[in-house]
């Protein structure tokens, strides 16, 4: 067995680059790399219609266009003023009573409703950018050891699409002030294929706050659906027995083992979910 | 030189190395230019968003990371428009590898810190080849500190059950069959 300390030696010892300093940056790399940037620059400015012997070297170019957006922004801002002068009270009229926005607590409910349900859509279209983006950094995520942070949802989502995991019929509902309960029907392309489940009565309870999603917890239980996907994995484990150990990863709590979620893992989950697929289908 | 232009060359002169340095132990070489030309043209829309200077690195790897993660999520749409070509029988566009690993152990780390989860690979890298502290980390990656503590006690952890794990595969015959996909 090795240790935790050597191997991490070893990992440090892997740096492609060990030092920075010693990183050999001719000048040849550079120039290349700025006519890179050059370029790149020069697309971003490609709709400035200036005549093109007045262009300067790129970064001025970008700063022109960076101004030209801060000219359009002033006019616009000062249009709004001048409107707002038209509507002006005057001077003499007594200064608005300033209202206090209050949320009720209905109304509070309803938009932790309207985030849960954008929470299942983009779990829908395994759009893993828009979940991450609608949990809180540090949000609290139970019921599943796939996921351990908001940060892990996009590889999630890749995999779902891999294997297409599909969270049918969403339906979602406040349980509690704070708290929504959605509740989905599972099916895979594999579960399709082989013609089990769907799989009814899973939900998510998710506690919101301020508009992000705090605490997640999915309540799946998966005997069922370990039970009718084994086909899956004897096919799997007799046509693929080298790549089995790259997409599975051993259960922390000594349970089932899951999917391993990296890109190298997913595509193969990917490749080897639409041929067993095919497969069932021919 | 406007003062914007020559806060944005100073970034540009004191970080190229670090930039570049960064990219190349992430992604391949013939991708590395398109790479840090997107992290400083990045940078260049947002100096006004500069942040103070001790912050200035984590902040430009933080944008390094996005532009890097966009990257992959593009080759991984390459990955599947190559196997749709492949399946009509035309030539799928091969990328071509980055750099050869010599030495075994460094290949079987290397292989088993590719099967941690994205962003445990990540931390791991930020502390251990970026050398940034907890609190840079968390800049970088916009998580809290004690956020980056658990995860790079978990990424350590399973760095070492997965190398453990390859160097046994060594001496053994192929997998036997897995529990559930689940």
């Amino acid at each position: 067995m090795i240790t935790e300390e050597h191997v991490l030696r070893l990992f440090d010892q892997a740096n492609p680059i060990p030092d920075v300093d010693l990183l050999d940056m001719e000048q040849s790399g550079a120039a290349r790399h700025l006519a890179t940037l050059e370029q790149r620059s020069s697309e971003v400015t490609r709709l400035d219609t200036r005549p093109t012997e007045k262009a300067k070297p790129s970064l001025r170019r970008l700063k022109l266009v960076l101004g030209a957006a801060a000219v359009v922004v002033l006019i616009g801002a000062v249009v709004v003023l001048n409107q707002d002068d038209g509507n002006a009270p005057p001077a003499t009229q007594p200064a608005p009573t300033i209202v206090t926005p209050t949320t009720t607590p209905a109304q509070s409910d309803q938009a932790a409703l309207a985030v849960a349900q954008e929470f299942m859509a983009a779990r829908s279209e395994w759009d893993g950018n828009t979940v991450e983006s609608l949990l809180a950094v540090d949000a609290t995520i139970a019921g599943t050891e796939f996921v351990e942070s908001s940060a892990d949802y996009p590889a999630l989502s890749d995999y779902e699409r891999a294997v297409g995991w599909r969270y049918l019929n969403p339906d979602c509902a406040v349980s509690s002030p704070g708290r929504i309960r959605c509740t989905y029907t599972l099916e895979t392309d594999v579960t399709r294929a082989l013609g089990v489940g769907p799989y009814h009565g899973n939900s998510f309870v998710l506690d919101i706050e301020d508009g992000l999603i705090q605490t997640v917890t999915h309540n799946f239980s998966p005997d069922q659906f370990l039970a009718d996907t084994a086909p899956f994995n004897s096919w799997l484990a007799a046509t693929y027995p080298s790549d089995v150990e790259l997409m599975f990863v051993p259960s922390a709590s000594g349970g089932d083992e899951f999917a391993r979620i990296t890109p190298d893992s997913i595509a193969l989950w990917e490749n080897h979910t639409a041929e067993f697929v095919a497969e069932q289908s021919g | 030189m406007a003062v914007a232009d020559a806060r944005f060359v100073d970034v540009y002169e004191r970080l190229f190395r670090y930039v570049y340095a960064y990219c190349r132990r992430r992604t391949s070489a013939d991708r590395i230019d398109d790479a840090v030309a997107d992290v400083f043209l990045t940078v260049w829309r947002r100096m006004d968003e500069l942040p103070p200077e001790g912050e200035v690195l984590p902040w430009t790897y933080s944008i390094a990371h996005g532009v890097l993660s966009n990257q992959w999520r593009s080759a991984s749409r390459r990955r599947n428009l190559d196997r749709k070509l492949a399946s009509l029988g035309a030539d799928p566009v091969i990328a071509p590898e980055d750099f050869i690993v010599t030495r075994y152990e460094s290949e079987l780390v290397l292989e088993a810190a590719s099967a941690l989860k994205p962003i445990e690979q990540e931390v791991l890298r930020l502390s251990i080849w970026e050398d940034l502290s907890h609190a840079e980390i968390a800049l970088v990656l916009n998580i809290s500190g004690d956020a980056v503590k658990q995860r790079l006690s978990r990424a350590k952890r399973n760095l070492t059950r997965e190398y453990n794990r390859l160097e046994k595969r060594r001496f053994r015959t192929p997998a036997a069959q897995k529990g559930g996909a689940w």
